[in-house]
């Protein structure tokens, strides 16, 4: 009878995902309500976990809840700790969400909201909830090494060593594309500035307060700091109507990349306690709390997508960025479908907690599909703007027009209708003077997410609270993510450095911290800054390049899942790793060759850079743009080199790869796997 | 209503474990050492150090 029950409720989700689907599908010159994508994207993630999540924690991985976990086994009260299953689950996700599932499936949403929609559905499905999961099993069993020992253990040392330099130039992109969205959600905002800006000496009081006032209360901490950055944004309105503070706070997109460079560089260079630890506290709990927020709002406001479902720009001209539906959909996406960081988290912190093996399948699994989830509600709050209002946001002046008679024209030409007069009123109903060419995604989901707020309670007296809520929100995160990766870039370069000249490994040297940040924060603040004064807008060229990198990490993770799956004597399954990672391989190669080789200058780093060293030989660049030109001439050729890299160190760990499974598929290599052997589990059932 | 209970401790649960108070109650608890200010620093720093050697996921 239950298991009849459990296959009545099984198919019946299926029917759901499929009339969803059949609801979506069908929908053509007509708005589609959210609700259907929001039940199919329920139906189809619940059915991948129930059935292709399973079939592979049984039949592939053989999970097995007698054997210890590295938890179990090396128990120390810190790191290895056995865990609950659902606080291990919500430690998982807060560690794997971050901007990119909300930014990437934003910009993404100019080819229209339906190919952003399946890739997300079934990329994280097959692809990213499978990395996570093979990965995380693979760390487990192995006492919960990194990804970087087990590419080294698995395929050999230079698999360790290339993804060791992958993730240190993948962080440096990372780092100067996140913070070009922070840029550009502030520029000429003295609201949404004030606010960020306050955020610093909150987390200083809330370092303070922790440190000496109230030591190891941090909850009661965070809720002092959330209490105190609603305050802040409170302030930021009266800031903004201010005369004498809101041009102190009205900064333009290159003043305010220097003070994020400076930012970081004192982040990681000042004690952890005292401005880092603090803001991620606050941060975390507000990006799941904000989450969570959004999708209470998306299922009671369940708003139309008034996006159509693909747009003429999958032909590759679209304003955001250049580039076909294929491959650039694919990269410009990552997170929410499938991200290569994902791979570090799961090969960190979380292997190190598991009470038992079965509880890897939620946690590595469901987490991811989770965040593909949170994917999902961005592209609904962005695809519920008005068309032209979304790509009024997001489409840099250099493509659409710098005034607003210009853009709107332009934009109204592509069967987008929007006016001035329209945007002028939406600007000022959020709290903005403008809000045209706000490229990076931030500023466009804020709006769609403010809308829904707005329409869940509070109506539109409140959208200007929403919105900077919103823009906090992505703001304080971002930063957090900034002022991590630029301390833990200065950690790797000094593991390298110091094989070079010894003090320089040391951590706690001073000229070796402060020489490193500055190295670290250099590199990535000089790609910001080339973002910040592209004409293009920035993102056109830093977000894809960033994409390539993430997705190629991901095919790294792959790599070495397939190869534990072969020595496992599982080769009949390696399609489960593999259908993923070729996919990955062909459309990362196939957009890395793109973005350097393609003839089109909108598209092709080297294209552009050849477009304007032509236009300064025959004398079309004025005497005074001419330095600028030379620098992005350099800048393009810079990306095309860093682009290369990129191709050449994951080509080099792919051929390593198939070298390893050749040999071992043919038996002329051995098997010798660096699993670690069977323990039986000490833990009573009842602690599990 | 149980499972209301059981949802609030586990959401209390996460929180706790997000925040290092339930990594340092285990601290306190594996060392046997009260709670004082120079213990939190000792837990803390030690945590963080390791916590911010790995990056933070985009």
């Amino acid at each position: 009878m239950k298991r009849q029950l459990h296959t009545f409720v099984w198919a019946g989700l299926a029917v759901v995902a499929a009339i969803c689907l059949g609801a979506i599908a069908t929908s053509r010159g007509e708005p589609v309500n959210s609700f259907w994508i929001i039940a199919a994207a329920v139906s189809i993630f619940l059915i991948g976990f129930r059935f292709y999540g399973k079939f592979i924690a049984a039949k592939v991985m053989a999970l097995d809840d007698r054997r210890a976990t590295p938890a179990e086994k090396f128990r120390d009260g810190h790191d290895f700790e056995p865990t609950n299953k659902w606080i291990l689950f919500g430690h998982h996700f807060a560690a794997i969400a971050g901007p990119g599932p909300l930014v990437g499936p934003t910009l993404a949403a100019q080819f229209g909201y339906l190919p952003g929609l399946l890739w997300i559905l079934f990329g994280a499905v097959l692809g990213g909830a499978v990395q996570d999961f093979t990965i995380l099993f693979c760390s487990m069993r192995r006492d919960g090494k990194s990804l970087g020992q087990m590419a080294r253990e698995e395929i050999g040392k230079t698999g360790g060593l290339v993804a060791l330099v992958t993730v240190l130039l993948i962080m440096i992109i990372l780092l100067a594309v996140v913070a070009l969205v922070v840029v550009n959600a502030l520029k000429g905002s003295p609201w949404g500035t004030f606010t960020i800006a306050a955020t610093m000496p909150i987390a200083v009081f809330m370092g303070l307060y922790l440190r000496y006032w109230r030591p190891g209360k941090v909850l009661e901490c965070s809720a002092i700091g959330f209490v105190l950055v609603l305050l802040a944004v409170f302030g930021g309105e009266w800031v903004a109507h201010s005369a004498s503070w809101a041009p102190l706070f009205t900064m333009s997109g290159i003043a305010l990349a220097f003070a994020i460079i400076v930012y970081g560089f004192l982040a990681s260079a000042l004690p952890v306690w005292l401005l880092l630890a603090p803001r991620d506290y606050l941060s975390t709990f507000i990006k799941l709390g904000v989450i969570l927020l959004l999708a209470l709002g998306i299922c009671i406001a369940h708003p139309r997508l008034e996006l159509p479902p693909l747009t003429q720009f999958t032909n590759g001209l679209g304003p955001i960025f250049a580039g076909k539906i294929f491959p650039f959909c694919f990269i410009t996406i990552a997170c929410g479908a499938i991200s290569g960081f994902h791979a570090l988290i799961s090969s960190g912190t979380t292997p190190k907690m598991i009470t038992r093996e079965w509880h890897a399948w939620p946690i590595g699994y469901g987490s991811m599909l989770l965040e593909g989830f949170v994917g999902i509600m961005a592209l609904v709050a962005a695809a519920s703007l008005a068309p032209g209002v979304f790509f009024a946001v997001n489409s840099p002046g250099g493509i659409v027009g710098a005034t607003p008679a210009a853009a709107t024209a332009t934009i109204t030409s592509w069967g987008f209708p929007v006016t001035a007069g329209h945007m002028a009123d939406l600007a000022r109903q959020v709290g903005e003077t403008s809000l045209f060419s706000r490229t990076g995604g931030a500023p466009s989901l804020a709006l769609g997410m403010a809308h829904i707020f707005a329409r869940t309670g509070g109506g539109d007296a409140i959208l200007s609270f929403w919105y900077h809520f919103a823009i906090m929100f992505e703001a304080l995160f971002i930063l957090t993510i900034i002022d991590a990766g630029t301390r833990v870039g200065r950690f790797m370069l000094q593991d390298l450095l110091g094989h070079i000249h010894k003090p320089l490994g040391r951590v706690h040297w001073m000229p070796g911290i402060l020489s490193t940040s500055a190295l670290i924060v250099g590199a990535w603040g000089y790609f910001l800054y080339q973002g910040v004064v592209d004409p293009l807008g920035g993102i056109n060229s830093l977000w894809p390049l960033f994409g390539i990198a993430n997705q190629l990490l991901s095919a790294i993770a792959l790599c070495v899942a397939t190869t534990v799956f072969i020595k496992m004597h599982r080769a009949k399954y390696i399609w489960i790793t593999g259908v993923p990672l070729v996919w990955l391989l062909i459309t990362t190669f196939t957009a890395g060759w793109q973005k350097i080789f393609s003839p089109e200058p909108r598209l092709g780093f080297l294209a552009q850079a050849n477009a304007l060293t032509s236009a300064l030989a025959a004398g079309r660049v004025t005497a005074e743009h001419a330095a600028a030109t030379q620098t992005q001439i350099f800048n393009n050729r810079l990306d095309a080199a860093v682009c290369a890299i990129f191709m050449i160190l994951v080509a080099v760990i792919v051929l390593d790869s198939f070298r390893v499974w050749y040999g071992l598929l043919r038996g002329t290599r051995s098997a010798a796997t660096s699993e670690a052997p069977f323990v039986l589990t000490q833990l009573e059932a009842e602690s599990l | 209503m149980r499972v209301l209970a059981r949802l609030w401790t586990t959401l209390v649960g996460i929180a706790r474990e997000l925040s290092d108070e339930s990594a340092y109650a285990r601290h306190l608890a594996y060392t046997g050492r009260p709670h004082s200010m120079g213990e939190w620093h000792s837990f803390s720093d030690a945590r963080l150090r390791r916590k911010y050697q790995q990056g933070k996921c985009c």
